[in-house]
């Protein structure tokens, strides 16, 4: 607990650092003609709540999870390793389901950009690569953990063990077939959400005045970043959890003890070293995103008046 | 930029093939651009996406733009040359020193294009 709550220290302050140091494009505030505030001021409050919403939806279904994990000791942990990205997934479908955020103004002369919109149209190309990456080095490695473990007391493929001079050592729970083949459906899920979330924002109609263009593309950036965020950091969650416990069970199995000190079967003890390391980092970066997420919510774009003082200020 | 004014006479469909023609013979829309689906265009625009489908289709005849299973791409070639656009830029110029609209321009060119084909039909 103590070192969860460590964690969850280091990534509240990375979170803090960042989003003070940061300059985006997207924070700029929007000078805006003052007809137009009240149709803007709905659009952020619908972007705001539908996030807020699946945001809330995704921490309802992990402490449901957290509860069964709590109750029912025979799944061996699968219900916690599952909260994350299920949370998330149900987060994202929810979020799918919503109305799309319209920027809407009556007006006998509509106007369409001729430039095609695609779910990854409102964010760097790194943002959505890097996930998917990490999304396939997932499922690579619960292949991988799959093949090296073994059955154990209880029957399922959840340990890892090793030999050494005609001595045997088991460690459990290790991510063999027992969690990987869960944690495998609810990457693919989990990517699949995302995208469904995304392709919903992307496909929402833009306004038919071009004046309020640039807002409805910072709204768009606004909820794609909270998306993001959440599905990424969800999945760098459960990953940092899935590495950390295959670590720690990966180097419990291959130390032995020979009466005096620990002799380690390589390369599984420097990989098990490695495990525990890359977990701890993809927990903190899991924790970060998700913390980013929702400070993301509390500052959906703003925008300024122009019969305002703030907008002759930013206008000048 | 797709403009649809519905205090214009000329149908949805029309206003939009038009304009994407335009765009495609003036060369803002390069040789292979893809265009946005029909499904977007229509919900930007607040109409039938059965609407830009038709616009969609009347291009696709006229040899404008080409459909296949990555989308919809303008096809190469259809922009008028550089020459034809400077032409054109010199006329506007001259018709417009001559306070004539656009529509009475069209009229004109119209008229002599018609005279140029019955005296050389071979040229146009």
């Amino acid at each position: 607990m103590f070192s969860l709550l460590s964690l969850l220290a280091i990534a509240a302050v990375t979170a803090v650092t960042v989003w003070t140091s940061r300059r985006s494009d997207a924070f700029h505030p929007i000078v805006i003609d003052e007809s137009l505030r009240p149709v803007l001021q709905r659009a952020r409050a619908e972007t705001r709540v539908r996030a807020l919403v699946s945001v809330g939806v995704s921490f309802l279904t992990i402490a449901a999870l957290w509860t069964v994990n709590q109750n029912v000791p025979s799944t061996y942990g699968l219900a916690l390793m599952l909260a994350p990205g299920t949370g998330a997934i149900i987060g994202l479908v929810t979020f799918a389901l919503f109305p799309p955020v319209t920027v809407e103004s009556p007006t006998t002369r509509r106007q369409a950009s001729l430039v095609p919109r695609r779910p990854w149209s409102y964010g760097p190309r790194w943002a959505y690569i890097l996930p998917t990456v990490a999304a396939a080095s997932v499922v690579l490695f619960a292949i991988l953990a799959g093949l090296s473990s073994r059955p154990s007391q209880d029957g399922n493929y959840r340990a890892i063990g090793f030999e050494l001079d005609g001595t045997f050592s088991e460690s459990s729970p290790f991510p063999g077939w027992y969690y990987g083949i869960p944690l495998i459906i609810m990457t693919l899920c989990l990517l699949a959400a995302t995208l469904l979330a995304l392709s919903r924002i992307s496909a929402a109609p833009r306004p038919t005045l071009e004046s309020l263009g640039e807002a409805d593309r910072l709204l768009r950036i606004f909820s794609s970043r909270i998306v993001m965020k959440h599905g990424s950091g969800a999945l760098f969650s459960y990953f940092g959890g899935v590495l950390l416990f295959a670590g720690i069970t990966t180097s419990g199995a291959a130390r032995f003890w020979n009466g005096n000190t620990f002799d380690a079967v390589q390369p599984a003890a420097t990989l098990g070293v490695t495990e525990i390391v890359l977990g701890l980092v993809a927990l903190v970066l899991g924790g970060s995103l998700l913390t980013f997420a929702l400070i993301d919510m509390v500052t959906v774009p703003k925008f300024i008046s122009t019969a305002g003082p703030a907008a002759r200020e930013a206008s000048s | 930029m797709i403009v649809l004014d519905d205090d214009d006479a000329t149908p949805p469909f029309e206003q939009i093939r038009s304009q994407l023609a335009n765009h495609i013979r003036a060369g803002t829309l390069e040789d292979g651009y893809r265009l946005p689906s029909v499904r977007q265009l229509a919900a930007d625009l607040r109409v039938a996406a059965g609407t830009v489908a038709r616009a969609y289709t009347a291009l696709e005849a006229d040899g404008l733009i080409e459909s296949s299973r990555t989308g919809t791409r303008v096809r190469a070639g259809q922009s008028v040359t550089a020459a034809a656009r400077a032409a054109a830029r010199k006329f506007i110029g001259a018709i417009r020193a001559e306070q004539h609209s656009l529509n009475e321009a069209l009229s004109a060119v119209r008229a002599e294009w018609a005279a140029a084909e019955e005296h050389d039909p071979t040229s146009a």
